[in-house]
């Protein structure tokens, strides 16, 4: 990560007639980063996404990949790779086919082609499928072969406007998988999607858009914790039984609203403290001598979040 | 590091067999590389390594994108079926003059002199004015209007190139496709006429051909580009446009005014390709002013044939180049 910006949108605008698409978007990605664009249905997330990749021309504001301005499309376009909008191959074609006119326009030659597509297909699991016409494939093979498509010229950056939507649970845990992958290689991720827990598995950070502007953005974890209004649960599971002076010692400390024993070997922590109290009491717990199996965090996701913020009136 | 290439089976799967045994420069030592020769049935050889490099790779010239955009063009009007519904009305012309070998006379009827070899070719090619607006509706009426509506062009627009790319590999995918179809039907012809008669008059047919070259185009840039204003795309719309309601307006015109310039329009393109080579008639509504055209002024009609494509692809394009999706 040598810490330069992969994606740049300043104050992207983009008006319908008197209606507004999306408003003074801000977005920064930075090499190897990953992000993921969360918001409402209609919230402005494609349309956004649009705009960076130069589908359409924002009413104002810029955008720049790798620095370059996107209205010099080939170059700015040259490592990414992108599904947008529910593209569609050609029926007519095979994937191969596909494939190799994708890889043609990117540069890559024959040799090149034929192995990363034996690459791609095989990680989104279509390899089988190569010499069969797409026209007799399923929405979400169709899918797949886009996705292949997104990852065969070993893109720097990838922006994927809901890649997984159409797929089947195991499409969706592998595509996910695929994508986990691309993190060891420094890649750079824009995703945007409904399914939070992609975001909370994938990306490490965020941005949240309502009704064409941002509400939200940064660091997913920071951001989770610095909702929690209502404090957090915790629960800690322990080999032994905690000790009564454990237990009161940790309800005297700061941020822990209450703690007590439920069944023999679990305690559960009422807190709305800071995180390094937070950390205080977890550290606390681990001393205790009772052997802490495991601790589980209630109230801080990024669902409880994502509920909060988009909320009706708020 | 390089990657050798065998004789594979990716580019055509469906051949699959046994992978061809390593060719000689690949015979070195090497384990990673599998038996067959190939790695892992792709018809190249390489190694584990080699084959996940973190490459870069870097965009060809921007005419090297268009002749990709063209190629997959030609690819998609070779699994059409309408292109092989056309060319065998080409072939019809060799069939037609086989079972009706006096077809001559009964055109002679409408003022076509039968002495000649070019007359005989321009009536067997009667239907040329009027194929001239349907072939070029067929093949490029849709061309840019399906790929909205099937979604191909969100595939293809975010790829790093231009839209002038993707807008002008396709018109010329078309052009070339309608353009092979009428010279297909040109040489039916001429080959026909040849088996009754000696002499043929090449200026005559260069000429004839040349004004058919500049109608093919220019018609096919007027469908390419009224396809590309439209959102469902209808073939029906630019035939009948360029066919019909031109020609009859024009008609009209002149016939009221008096003053035939206006059938320099590419629209009788068609028409002065036949009339040069002595048809008296054609099938399609231009034909009623054939006798008013003025058939010397070729090079007029070529250069504002020209102008008239260049006119319409920059209006097609400009529409491609500010679309949003
Ligand atoms: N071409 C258009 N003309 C008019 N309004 C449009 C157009 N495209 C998008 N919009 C409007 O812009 C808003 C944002 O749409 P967008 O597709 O970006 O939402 P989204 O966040 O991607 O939603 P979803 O989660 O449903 O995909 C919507 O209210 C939509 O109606
Ligand atoms: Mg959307």
């Amino acid at each position: 990560m040598d810490g330069g910006i992969a994606i740049e949108a300043e104050n992207l605008t983009k008006t319908y007639g008197s209606f507004t698409a999306i408003s003074d978007i801000n977005l920064k990605v930075r090499k190897g980063e990953f992000m993921g664009l969360v918001g409402p249905n209609g919230a402005g997330k494609s349309t956004t996404l649009k705009a960076i990749t130069g589908l359409l021309q924002p009413t104002s504001g810029t955008v720049r990949i790798s620095g370059i301005d996107i209205k010099d499309h080939r170059h700015a376009m040259e490592h990414v790779g992108c599904v947008i909008e529910t593209p569609e191959p050609y029926p007519g074609f095979t994937p191969a086919e596909i494939l190799t006119y994708t890889g043609k326009m990117y540069g890559m030659d024959q040799a090149e082609i034929a192995i990363r597509s034996r690459d791609v297909l095989e990680q989104v699991k279509m390899w089988d499928w190569r010499g069969k016409t797409i026209s007799g494939f399923s929405k979400g093979m169709r899918q797949r072969i886009v996705l292949a498509q997104a990852l065969l010229p070993n893109p720097e950056i990838i922006i994927l406007d809901e890649p997984t939507s159409g797929l089947d649970p195991r499409g969706m845990v592998e595509t996910r998988k695929v994508l986990q992958n691309l993190k060891s290689k420094d890649r750079t991720l824009l995703i945007s999607t409904h399914i939070l827990s992609e975001v909370s598995e994938l990306c490490g950070s965020i941005t949240m858009i309502r009704d064409g502007r941002v509400i939200a953005s940064g660091d997913v974890a920071t951001l989770v914790r610095g909702s929690v209004k209502k404090g957090v649960t915790l629960l800690v599971g322990t080999v032994r039984p905690v000790s009564e002076e454990t237990l009161s010692s940790v309800s005297g400390m700061e941020g822990v609203r209450s703690a007590e024993h439920k069944g023999d070997n679990t305690v559960v922590i009422e807190f709305d403290g800071t995180p390094d109290q937070q950390a205080e009491v977890t550290r606390a717990m681990f001393e205790s001598g009772a052997g802490v199996l495991w601790i589980n965090e209630k109230g801080a996701t990024l669902e409880s979040m994502y509920m909060e913020m988009t909320e009706e009136g708020s | 590091m390089s990657l050798r290439s065998g004789i594979g089976d990716f580019f055509n799967p469906r051949i699959s067999g046994n992978a061809p045994p390593p060719s000689e420069k690949t015979k070195e030592p090497e384990p990673e590389r599998e038996e067959s020769g190939t790695w892992r049935e792709t018809g190249y050889s390489a190694t584990d390594e080699e084959a996940h490099r973190d490459s870069v790779y870097s965009i060809k010239s921007v005419l090297h994108q268009t002749l990709e955009v063209f190629m997959v063009q030609m690819k998609l009007f070779s699994k059409m079926k309408w292109t092989y519904i056309l060319l065998f009305t080409a072939l019809l012309i060799p069939i037609i003059a086989l079972l009706a070998p006096d077809f001559i006379d009964i055109l002679s009827t409408f003022g076509y002199s039968t002495g000649y070899s070019t007359t005989k070719i321009a009536g067997l090619l009667f239907f040329l004015p009027l194929m001239l607006g349907l072939m070029t509706s067929i093949m490029c009426g849709t061309q840019m209007p399906s790929e909205f509506k099937e979604r191909t062009a969100y595939m293809n627009i975010p790829m790093p190139m231009s839209r002038a790319s993707f807008f002008f590999g396709k018109y010329l995918a078309g052009f070339v496709m309608c353009l092979g179809i009428f010279m297909f039907a040109y040489s039916m012809a001429i080959a026909t006429a040849l088996k009754d008669y000696d002499t043929i008059f090449p200026d005559l047919i260069t000429s004839s051909i040349l004004l058919t070259l500049v109608g093919v185009m220019a018609y096919s840039a007027t469908a390419y580009c009224i396809g590309c204003f439209t959102k469902k795309g209808s073939s029906i719309f630019p035939f009948a446009l360029m066919s019909f309601i031109i020609p009859l307006i024009v008609v009209i015109i002149c016939s009221q005014t008096d003053n035939y310039t206006l059938t320099l329009l590419p629209m009788f393109l068609g028409e002065a390709a036949l009339g040069i080579l002595g048809a008296s008639m054609t099938g399609s509504a231009g034909m009623v002013i054939l006798g008013n055209m003025d058939l010397t002024a070729t090079w007029l009609m070529l250069l504002i044939g020209i102008a008239w494509t260049a006119g319409f692809l920059l209006l097609g394009y400009i529409r491609i180049k500010r679309r949003e999706m």
